[in-house]
């Protein structure tokens, strides 16, 4: 394998890190956001994030079907014990200020564990094809801005900086760029494993959003809202892959 | 076209047995909600998400008019049907509605609904199948919900008979799209878009808040998540 096209799939998934900064841009603004906006802000990255594991599943499926759905079962699997693992932990306090800075760790903590499986996603997508490839970073790198809102919007609202609030916001994401590239490397030689992992990243990422921001989208505004939101960047999504 | 009418039949028919088994207790009947709801939404994504790439690709234009179209029908009637509903069951700030306004709205979401099918239908007899599956799985609870709206002025019987009224439009409209789209050029894709469109309003605007009131969402995200799984991974080879 020439390091060419791992350099590359690091970049991409590098890129995607960034922009999960770019959440913290409003705050030079507003000193918090407000819940109507991130709940579309979520909506819009909901659609978009469905829309890319749909087409890793219909991807992998025309390899194997039955391997692909075994690996969007390990996906789920691996979000829900890493769920569970968290929520037996009782992260340290670091310097951030404020009372409510252990609720911030922690979010940075479930953030930067859920970024994993987008990591694996870039990863295999590489592994898939360029333009699969092309659809899942811009996916996943349009979906870190609204992440980046979020724990910006915690941060924020508890004395971080806007510099700072960027920094955490990239730190969360940075397992992207560290798995992207395993990923791409292990379906790269182990050909049979893709239907697999790309199963596993669909799998996985269907479930965060269907878990955390679908629900914490309708707890802030009307289910209808959210339903035109959603589907009109699921739509997006859907030209995104009908070009590329 | 009998594979069609067979499949529409049947889901008319769910939505009459919803409104004659609805349980009594407010507890159950709210778990049978939270569960077929659940189902039914990952279903419907994972049809939805085939039948847009299927529009897509015969015509993106047509496809992204009619998933407008789609969208924006859905939202209106969704909204009428929401204040007829809880109006009907005695929510506050509501108007009261009659009877027949409660089946008329029910009526016009059902008829968005066979849009989806006759167009799945059209397109593939396979992919029709699985979209008439979400269906049916979606009208037992709707039916349900339709005789806890109308059991206040009548038995259970004549409820069950308003929720076949309500689900007669999804097998006519279905089987009119059905040949429209094998008869006409250009509408094929304007019916898939429209019926992605219906599909996915539908699941997220209606059944997954009702999914999340009901049950816990980690229950639920497993069950949408399974069922559109399957659904995506047998529309890719379907």
């Amino acid at each position: 394998m020439s390091v060419q096209p791992v350099v590359l799939v690091f970049l991409a998934a590098l890129l995607t890190a960034v922009a999960t900064g770019l959440g913290a841009l409003p705050f030079i603004f507003l000193r918090s956001g407000t819940p109507r906006v991130l709940a579309f802000a979520n909506a819009g990255a909901a659609g978009l994030m469905l829309g890319a594991s749909f087409g890793l599943l219909v991807e992998g499926a025309a390899i194997g079907a039955l391997q692909t759905y075994l690996g969007a079962l390990l996906g789920v699997v691996f979000i829900l014990g890493t769920q569970r693992v968290l929520g037996h932990s009782h992260p340290e306090v670091g310097d951030i200020r404020g009372a409510g800075a252990r609720q911030a760790l922690l979010i940075i903590v479930v953030m930067t564990v859920h970024s994993m499986a987008e990591g694996v996603a870039v990863g295999v997508a590489f592994g898939g094809g360029a333009s699969l490839a092309a659809a899942i970073t811009i996916a996943i790198a349009i979906h870190n801005i609204p992440e980046g809102l979020a724990i910006s919007a915690v941060l924020r609202g508890r004395g971080a900086s806007v510099v700072a609030c960027a920094g955490w916001s990239i730190f969360s994401s940075l397992p992207q760029p560290l798995l992207a590239v395993p990923a791409f490397i292990f379906v790269e030689q182990f050909r049979q494993a893709l239907p697999y992992g790309l199963g596993f990243a669909a799998g996985a990422m269907i479930f965060m959003v269907l878990v955390e921001l679908l629900p914490e989208a309708y707890e802030q505004t009307s289910g209808r809202g959210i339903a035109l939101v959603t589907t009109a960047s699921l739509v997006m999504m859907l030209l995104v892959q009908q070009f590329l | 076209m009998l594979p069609l009418l067979t499949w529409s039949a049947a889901g008319v028919a769910a939505a009459a047995l919803g409104a004659l088994l609805a349980p009594r207790s407010a507890v159950n009947r709210a778990r049978l909600v939270g569960v077929a709801s659940a189902v039914a939404a990952g279903l419907m994504l994972g049809v939805a998400y085939v039948i847009a790439q299927q529009g897509l690709e015969i015509a993106t234009v047509p496809a992204l008019l009619g998933a407008g179209t789609g969208l924006l029908l859905t939202h209106v009637v969704g909204h009428r049907r929401s204040c007829a509903t809880s109006a009907r069951i005695g929510s506050p700030g509501g108007v009261p509605a009659g009877r027949s306004h409660l089946v008329a709205t029910h009526a016009l979401h059902s008829a968005s609904e066979g849009v989806a099918m006759g167009a799945a239908f059209a397109w593939a007899p396979e992919l029709g199948a699985l979209t008439a599956m979400a269906l049916i799985v979606h009208n037992i609870p709707e039916g349900g919900l339709l005789a806890v709206g109308l059991t206040g002025a009548q038995g259970r019987s004549m409820a069950a008979v308003s929720a076949l009224i309500a689900r007669l439009p999804q097998l006519i409209v279905a089987a009119a799209v059905w040949w429209a789209a094998v008869s006409l050029d250009g509408v094929l894709a304007a019916a898939l878009g429209f019926g992605f469109a219906a599909l996915v309003y539908l699941a997220l605007a209606e059944l997954l808040p009702l999914s999340y009131a009901h049950r816990g969402r980690t229950s639920i995200a497993l069950m949408v998540s399974v069922a559109a799984g399957v659904v995506a991974a047998l529309g890719a080879i379907g």
